[in-house]
């Protein structure tokens, strides 16, 4: 293979992948290049990723200090001043609050945290083997938390003629983590239900947002028992930082497909099958020494 | 056999060629080539490049990202230009690596997976080396090519990190311990004589191991000795780094008990990282010294 023809079938590899990028774009991908998902996992797309738009700058501390402090049932008990802990883990923005349910024996955490360096973020296991907990191997059950809509969130950031509230599933995880003693009998035991709101430009996450409420448990409490609590308070604090996007993005493949059906179709092949124009004689000068 | 200057030889502005036989409508098709590759890689990796060059500026374990990086660059253009043009053709199976490079690239794309993202960056460099210039070339640019791994974030380097607080953490109470120091050891605290030390992921060793190999992969480069003394040079960095990293966790505990917390976080504390890293230095370029030496019969 002449060195020449080698360098025509590198680009044409490229123009092949450029192309194939495009086409499973969505339109704010290419346009608005920052996309909001809520995720559960921090290093890759998860099972059931969503799209939302943030309400307000989560970077900014002032902006998360508005998350109001009577949540439905739930009023804050306790606020956390941990900067010294978010220049330890170098994250952008860190609100702890202490919430309390009349009914609830604990207070449940609400922890807020925003990172624009992703590779020194500690995913949630990460976090609690850290600090010496015990991570269950799977780390962690992805769960969906029901949020109806909600009327204070109306009052609270929506215009009267805003419609937008949140309705939806939010996808979480639910994860007990322990420390035992010397026997390997559990002394402490802690539950959290969290998500990840991902700002991904070009499907690559930028900056994280980590959304936890947490408590602690009675060693033999169990996740059925828990969740309905930690639930209750997310999908208080869910509405308050994003609503869903009315409806998800096509990509662009998609979109010319089914608008065009088997001419659109046979367009998409006819460009994906282009780069192979410069391919495919650079191939047969080389089989036949020409 | 005539030697050509197109691929990189050409973007390196390398001497000029000799005996090359013309192809027809050849220039404007390698410049067309070089465009649509550049510019292509240029949009592909703009987003994965922001990733990479956001760890080098604010991880901890990848601070020592751009330097390496700026030098397996430098490095692989001195190999280049001091290896003159490569040869004229390659076989078509040294075609192999550049798609599998591109569909590692889609890979990450579909599972939005920067870590696969920013590697296939590197898989592709090498499958451009193959394909423009076979295995020698391949072989040409491994050294800088492994330095440039180096500076790519991985997934398990935070884990990694986790792990060697708990060690180093270990280590240190083991060390004061033998010294006849009373204290409490957490995961990564230790509490000693009122004061309370938190070993951060900072303090886990990994940070001045990863950017200690480096180094010792640029002293393997630079000094002239056999592959299994260069493996030794190599071999040494990672110990060397966690073992003095151990010893400032003592030194940082031994002066904070001796003069106060305010001594043993303040200049010491800062200081002493970058006197411990050239102290580590100095001895991996004393051990290729002794290494370089020729060996004996």
């Amino acid at each position: 293979m002449r060195r020449e023809d080698t360098w025509r079938i590198v680009a044409a590899a490229v123009a092949l992948l450029v192309i194939v990028g495009f086409l499973l774009s969505t339109p704010s991908m290419i346009f608005a290049r920052k996309i909001d998902v809520i995720d559960t996992e921090l290093r890759d797309t998860g099972a059931n990723p969503q799209r939302v738009l943030t309400k307000y700058d989560l970077a900014n501390p002032k902006d998360l200090a508005k998350i109001p402090k009577q949540l439905g049932n739930w009023t804050l008990a306790k606020e956390y001043k941990w900067d010294s802990v978010a220049t330890i883990l170098d994250t952008n923005v860190l609100l702890s609050r202490d919430y309390a349910r009349a009914d609830v024996f604990q207070p449940v955490n609400l922890l807020i945290i925003q990172s624009g360096n992703v590779s020194s973020f500690h995913p949630a296991p990460v976090c609690y083997r850290a600090q010496g907990w015990d991570v269950p191997e799977n780390e962690g059950d992805p769960v969906q938390v029901e949020v109806p809509n909600v009327t204070w969130a109306q009052q609270q950031w929506l215009s009267k003629d805003e419609q937008n509230v949140f309705s939806g599933n939010v996808s979480a995880k639910i994860l007990t983590v322990t420390r035992h003693d010397a026997n390997g009998t559990v002394t402490e035991k802690r539950m959290a239900l969290y998500t990840y709101i991902k700002r991904e430009d070009w499907r690559v996450t930028n900056s994280v947002t980590w959304v936890r409420v947490e408590m602690a448990v009675e060693p033999n409490a169990t996740s059925a028992e828990v969740l309905p609590i930690l639930s209750d308070l997310m999908r208080e604090t869910v509405p308050s930082l994003f609503s869903f996007k009315v409806s998800e993005e096509k990509t662009l493949g998609e979109t010319v497909v089914a608008k065009y059906g088997l001419v659109g179709g046979g367009g998409v092949a006819l460009v994906l099958l282009s780069p192979m124009a410069v391919v495919v004689p650079a191939l047969l000068r080389n089989r036949t020494g020409r | 056999m005539g030697i050509s200057r197109h691929g990189v030889d050409a973007v390196l502005m390398l001497p000029a060629a000799r005996e090359e036989r013309p192809v027809r409508g050849a220039p404007l098709a390698r410049v067309a080539a070089f465009l649509v590759v550049g510019l292509g890689l240029a949009f592909l990796y703009r987003a994965p490049a922001g990733f990479v060059w956001a760890a080098w500026q604010g991880d901890p374990y990848y601070s020592h990202g751009f330097a390496v990086f700026l030098f397996a660059a430098g490095l692989a253009t001195w190999r280049l230009w001091k290896a003159g043009a490569a040869p004229e053709s390659v076989p078509a199976w040294a075609l192999v690596g550049v798609p599998v490079a591109l569909a590692a690239y889609l890979l990450g794309f579909l599972r939005g997976d920067a870590y696969v993202l920013s590697w296939s960056a590197l898989l592709l460099a090498g499958g451009i080396a193959l394909a423009t210039g076979g295995l020698a070339r391949l072989r040409l640019l491994a050294a800088p090519l492994l330095l440039a791994a180096l500076t790519l974030p991985t997934p398990w380097t935070l884990e990694a990190g986790v792990w060697l607080q708990g060690i180093a953490t270990r280590a240190a109470t083991g060390v004061l311990t033998l010294f006849g120091v009373s204290l409490h050891a957490g995961v990564t605290s230790l509490s000693a004589g009122g004061l309370d030390f938190e070993v951060t992921p900072a303090c886990s060793g990994i940070q001045s191991a990863v950017s200690l190999l480096a180094v010792a992969a640029c002293i393997a480069t630079l000094f002239s000795m056999s592959d299994a003394r260069r493996r030794v040079v190599l071999g040494a960095a990672i110990p060397l780094a966690l073992l003095l990293n151990v010893a400032r966790l003592v030194a940082v505990v031994l002066i904070g008990l001796a003069w106060g917390q305010g001594a043993a976080e303040g200049f010491f504390h800062g200081a002493s990282s970058a006197l411990i890293f050239v102290v580590e230095t100095l001895i991996l370029l004393a051990l290729a010294g002794v290494l370089r030496r020729p060996e004996r019969a």
